[in-house]
């Protein structure tokens, strides 16, 4: 089997898509501190994993969006100064809240898809607050602005589109409303 | 297995948050402390992060010292450097000075020179957004390890929280979690800053009677058992005097501009830490 076998083998049977998907998304939370600060948006909360997930979702890859959240989640409690488990709970408890109720979204619409990673972001504002308030941890509750939280919410939801025809395009899935 | 989730993808879900609120609750009342699993992860991703901040800076520097006013540059670097020990050494001379004035000849001054600087370079920056910390390349190798306060030639930065192997996180002094035993310097009036996860801090506790004005500077008080005496915490930014609080309501600015933060020291008083590898 030639090169261009084993390149048509990958394509065709999607075998780069995850592993991609996983490195990415893996990088950008390692990376997400350096980039928001040495671009000086620090205020911002620039959070490509709910694009992905909300992607995984729509491709009905449920599973392995599940365990991505996952994943990322405790990876970004690593990179950060909280209690381990945090994000990886408030990613996989919105995840589960998403499945429950994907059959009452056309997700196969892009701008329900964008909207949906931006309620993402909202709901992952308030997980984390409520967490924080709830359980016992030794950690207080971080300010967190309404209007900050709504400004991301906006920009992540337009950034997301377009991210989406990338990942249409790695999926090779031609016939997504991009309306 | 896996095909069972698959088919039922709630399940895993359900599974996936039961792991999350078992670390969590294990992790109540430790901090954020790495555990071993977690210190294997940030020797592997780390690197990617000292590379990406590594490259950001060799093209800063190139556009900087080669296509842009060479000579200049290095004058002012080499400026900064000089003010910055000069405001350090200022420092501790005013604490040496008040010190003296109040005939406090027996005072063990000896804790100040014994203390080891280790250099670190920031290498990363917290990942959530929510809290504010920094990932250094210096670790447990290094005689790094949690508690360990953190300091520049401005003054404080934070504190060592998790350490592995070949890096430690710092909790900076302007996240919420922070706080540190601070006094005013002219007054010597006492009170505990605590970061607000902003550019500012509140100094809290600062009784009625104590004697602070705008610009007073807030420096370590030495209690605690965390940081030395006498580092310089930040300045006075406002006072607020209400009649139906207990405490006088004191925002500070930080000592450290912490938007520009790229080297820091770590401070071993115990004299643990081992010498800087030039090599690193």
């Amino acid at each position: 089997m030639g090169t261009k076998d084993y390149l048509r083998h990958w394509r065709e049977n999607r075998l780069f898509f995850h592993p991609s998907i996983w490195f990415v998304c893996g990088l950008f939370v390692v990376l997400r501190g350096n980039i928001t600060h040495l671009s000086g948006i620090e205020w911002l909360d620039f959070d490509l994993v709910p694009v992905f997930l909300v992607y995984l979702i729509a491709i009905e890859q449920d599973f392995k969006a599940l365990c991505l959240a996952f994943f990322m989640g405790l990876l970004m409690d690593m990179f950060s100064a909280c209690q381990l488990g945090l994000f990886a709970f408030t990613y996989s408890a919105i995840l589960l809240a998403i499945n429950s109720t994907r059959r009452f979204l056309d997700l196969a619409n892009v701008r329900t898809a964008a909207l949906l990673v931006a309620l993402f972001l909202v709901a992952k504002w308030c997980f984390v607050s409520i967490v924080l308030r709830i359980l016992p941890l030794t950690q207080s509750v971080p300010s967190i602005r309404f209007i900050t939280v709504m400004v991301s919410a906006f920009i992540m939801g337009v950034i997301a589109p377009i991210l989406f025809y990338f990942l249409d395009v790695v999926w090779g899935k031609e016939d997504r409303e991009h309306a | 297995m896996t095909a069972f989730f698959e088919r039922k993808p709630k399940w895993i879900s359900y599974v996936f948050i039961f792991i999350a609120l078992i670390l969590l609750s294990l992790s109540i009342g430790r901090g954020a402390e790495w555990n071993p699993a977690e210190k294997v992860v940030a020797q592997i991703a780390a690197p990617f992060q000292r590379f990406f901040v590594g490259t950001i800076r060799t093209v800063r520097d190139i556009w900087g010292k080669y296509f842009f006013l060479v000579e200049t540059h290095q004058e002012n670097v080499r400026l900064r450097r000089k003010l910055d020990l000069l405001r350090l050494e200022n420092s501790r001379y005013q604490e040496l000075l008040l010190a003296n004035r109040r005939l406090q000849k027996l005072l063990n001054f000896q804790e100040n020179t014994d203390e080891l600087l280790l250099p670190a370079r920031v290498i990363g920056w917290d990942s959530s957004g929510l809290f504010k910390s920094i990932t250094i390349d210096k670790g447990e190798h290094d005689g790094v390890t949690v508690s360990m306060p953190v300091v520049n030639a401005e003054g404080v930065v934070g504190r060592i929280i998790s350490v592995s192997p070949g890096y430690a996180q710092v909790l900076l002094v302007t996240d919420r979690n922070s706080s540190v035993d601070g006094l005013v310097q002219r007054s010597r009036g006492r009170g505990i800053l605590k970061g607000r996860g902003s550019s500012e801090c509140l100094f809290e506790y600062v009784i009625k009677t104590c004697d602070i004005k705008d610009q007073d500077t807030i420096v370590t008080s030495g209690m605690g058992g965390v940081f030395p005496k006498g580092l310089y915490l930040g300045t006075v930014a406002q006072i607020e005097d209400s009649p139906n609080k207990l405490f006088k309501d004191v925002r500070v600015v930080p000592a450290v501009d912490f938007s520009k933060l790229e080297e820091v020291l770590v401070v071993s008083r115990s004299g643990v830490v081992s010498l800087p590898n030039p090599e690193r």
